[in-house]
Parts: C-alpha cells; structure tokens; sequence
C-alpha cells in the first residue's frame, strides 16, 4: 500500500531522472533499456549498467596505457575509443558517447594533445555518469524496498 | 507537436506528408524529440484519416474544440508513455516476425550483446550471442536451427565482413554437394538450401558502404542501438 514516504520517493526519483535526460547525461536509449524490463528481464536495466562500468573501467585503463606509450599506436586508441561509444550509445550515456565521437576524430589526426585532453574528458564524463546511474538505481531500489513501484517518466504539462 | 486543422489540411497535406516521409527516411533520429503531428476535425474519423493515422503520416485525431485531457492522452500515447497497454501494442507487430525465431547476435561488445538479446527477446525472440566471427563459425556450422544472425562489423582477428563471407562459403559447399547428390538434404536437417539471413550491426549508416555489406554475403544492415521501426522492416523481407 502506498504511503506519504514512498509517493515522496517516486517523485524525488522522477525529478531526478528528468533532470539527467534535461542536462543531456542520459538520452532516448536509457529510456529503451528501461522498457526493456519486465517479469522476464527483472534486473535488466541494473545489469546493462553493470556491464557497461566494468566494461568502461576497462577501456579507459587500456587507453590511458595507450596513449602513455613512446610510440602511440593510434589505430588502438581508436580502437578502444570505438568500443566505449558503442556501449555508452547503447546504454544512453549520452555524454560519454559524444566525447568519444570527438575522441575519433582526433586519433584521426593523430593529434596526440588533443589525444590525452579528450581522454581526461571521457573519465569526467565516465565519472559523472557513473554516479548519477549509482544514485538512480539506488532511488529505485528505495522504492522497491519500501513497497511501491518505480514510475515512468512522463511529460507533465 | 503540430496541431492543424482539418480545413486547412487540404491545402497543406503536401507539406506536412513530405515532413513526415523525411523522418522516416532519414538519418536515425530519437523517436522521444520527433514532433507529432495532430489533426483536428470536427467530425468523428473518416476512413481517409483513419488511412493517414496507420501510415503514419499523422499520430492523431483530436476533436474540436480541442479540450486538454484528450490532448495529453493523445500526446502522452504518441510518445509511448501513455500506459503499458500502448506498449503491449507496439510489441505485437515486430513480435508477430520473431516470436520464437533463433537468432544468433555476434558483437565483441558485451553491452551491445546485452542489450540486443534483451531488444529482441522483449519480443519473443531466442537468443544466442556470441563474442567472435570465430564463435560465429562454431554456432553456424551446418545444420544449425537459427533464423537468423545480426553480425557487429568491427571486431578483432576476424570481422563481420569475413566471418560472413566464411558462412556464405560454408553454405556454398553443403548446397552445391547436395545439389549433385554427394549429400542428402536430410543430413542437413532436410534442408537442401542453406542461406541464413546476415544483417550487419552497424553503429551508424555511415559507416560501411551497402555495396560492401553485400560483396561479402550480406543480407541487409541495420544501425545499432536497434529501433523497432527499423527493426520490422528489414526482418519483414525474411519471416
């Protein structure tokens, strides 16, 4: 039975999910992986996020060894720059993603300067994201706990 | 969101329909930032707008005078968010091709991998995936039961262009000793024609070149993340 506590909750968690899709953290795509959870995928959204932290953690550990070598190989930072904005596009990290896009280019240019800033970037980026997941899933875990259900976003006119 | 009224829709119909086909057309765009596009009649629907409503050039027919909670539930029904019943609909069209279909993801991406199975398992689809063109290999060896296979393009040591060119070969070999009777079709689960449909995942159209998907065996191609819309036409061609 819902309680005064537990409609606080759903609309802390609301307000909080608009405010990452208005300040372009997460787009479209999270919303997806969302709709994608039910009684036959019940963690689903939990743990597409999961494996895309370790995923991330990975790659950026691969391109900071990268890019420190005496002789870059650009062909794989590119690579590993490939690969996270194909996760961070398929989970709608929309941030990381657009970084990696202008990561690409640069890796392009062999622009080693731009190389390391963009890749000082990607971790803010990564590391901003990746608390702002931990606080939803945490929300809604909250919600969960105390009975209700976590609601869908909706636009309020 | 674009209201127009019935009476002047007449006159504008062209405008609005070349709107609506360059959406569809066009490059990927967030179906959540697409503005829909609402008429408004006095008269309950016609045949004719009940036409434009399933293609799709508009989402709606609102009645006149327009009141605000037909409008919001139109709006909100527009966008998917309405109620699950919405969803459930959406999920029929695409799930009446793949229910029950097997379908073979190949992506080195494990985020991608996870997220295609659960894309096409929502609607009805089995799922295998696999991380390598190599893996690929081993799971289409034939016969096989799957359906079909959606092959990410880049990956290390083998990528979707070769894996798929290997696939075809194998299909090659078993189809042509069949075809001259060194092999019965019902060693190969009594099918005397093998052609699995490949679809290549690619992150954005422009990526690879139709032309090049094609040369190595390549059915179709579509961009990833996967998109219903997109989705169902290029799986309609098969089931």
């Amino acid at each position: 039975m819902q309680n005064m506590e537990v409609d606080q909750m759903q609309r802390q968690y609301l307000d909080y999910i608009k405010s990452l899709f208005l300040e372009g953290f997460l787009d479209g795509q999270f919303l997806q992986l969302q709709q994608l959870q039910d009684e036959n995928n019940p963690d689903f959204v939990v743990e597409v996020v999961s494996l895309f932290f370790e995923d991330s953690e990975r790659l950026l550990n691969d391109l900071t060894f990268a890019l420190d070598q005496k002789g870059i190989d650009f062909k794989k930072v590119d690579a590993h720059v490939h690969q996270l904005k194909g996760s961070s596009s398929s989970i709608g990290a929309q941030r990381v993603k657009n970084c990696c896009i202008a990561f690409r280019n640069f890796c392009e240019e062999q622009n080693i300067d731009e190389c390391l800033s963009c890749l000082q970037q990607v971790k803010q980026e990564y590391c901003h994201v990746k608390n702002k997941l931990e606080t939803l899933i945490r929300l809604e875990q909250q919600i969960v706990a105390a009975g209700g259900s976590i609601p869908t976003m909706e636009f309020s006119f | 969101m674009i209201l127009i009224d019935n009476d002047a829709w007449d006159k504008e119909c062209l405008i609005l329909y070349r709107i609506r086909k360059h959406r569809q057309n066009g490059i990927k765009v967030d179906p959540i930032t697409l503005p829909k596009i609402f008429l408004l009649a006095a008269h309950p629907s016609t045949n004719e707008h009940d036409e434009l409503k399933s293609v799709g050039i508009i989402d709606d027919i609102l009645m006149k005078p327009l009141c605000l909670s037909s409008l919001v539930h139109s709006y909100r029904e527009s966008v998917g968010t309405e109620n699950k019943q919405v969803n459930r609909k959406k999920v029929s069209k695409l799930g009446s091709l793949l229910m029950h279909k097997q379908i073979l993801v190949v992506d080195d991406n494990a985020v991608n991998r996870r997220v295609a199975k659960g894309f096409l398992q929502k609607y009805g689809a089995k799922v295998t995936s696999v991380e390598s063109g190599m893996a690929a290999l081993k799971m289409l060896k034939l016969p096989h039961n799957f359906d079909a296979c959606f092959m990410d393009l880049q990956m290390p040591e083998m990528d979707g262009f070769e894996a798929t060119r290997k696939i075809r070969r194998l299909e090659r070999e078993v189809n042509e000793k069949i075809a001259c009777g060194q092999a019965s079709a019902d060693m190969f689960g009594n099918i005397c024609y093998w052609h699995i449909p490949i679809l290549a995942m690619t992150a954005d159209a422009t990526q690879s070149s139709d032309e090049e998907c094609r040369n190595c065996g390549m059915d179709d191609f579509v961009t990833k993340p996967f998109e219903e819309e997109q989705l169902y036409t290029a799986m309609a061609r098969f089931f």
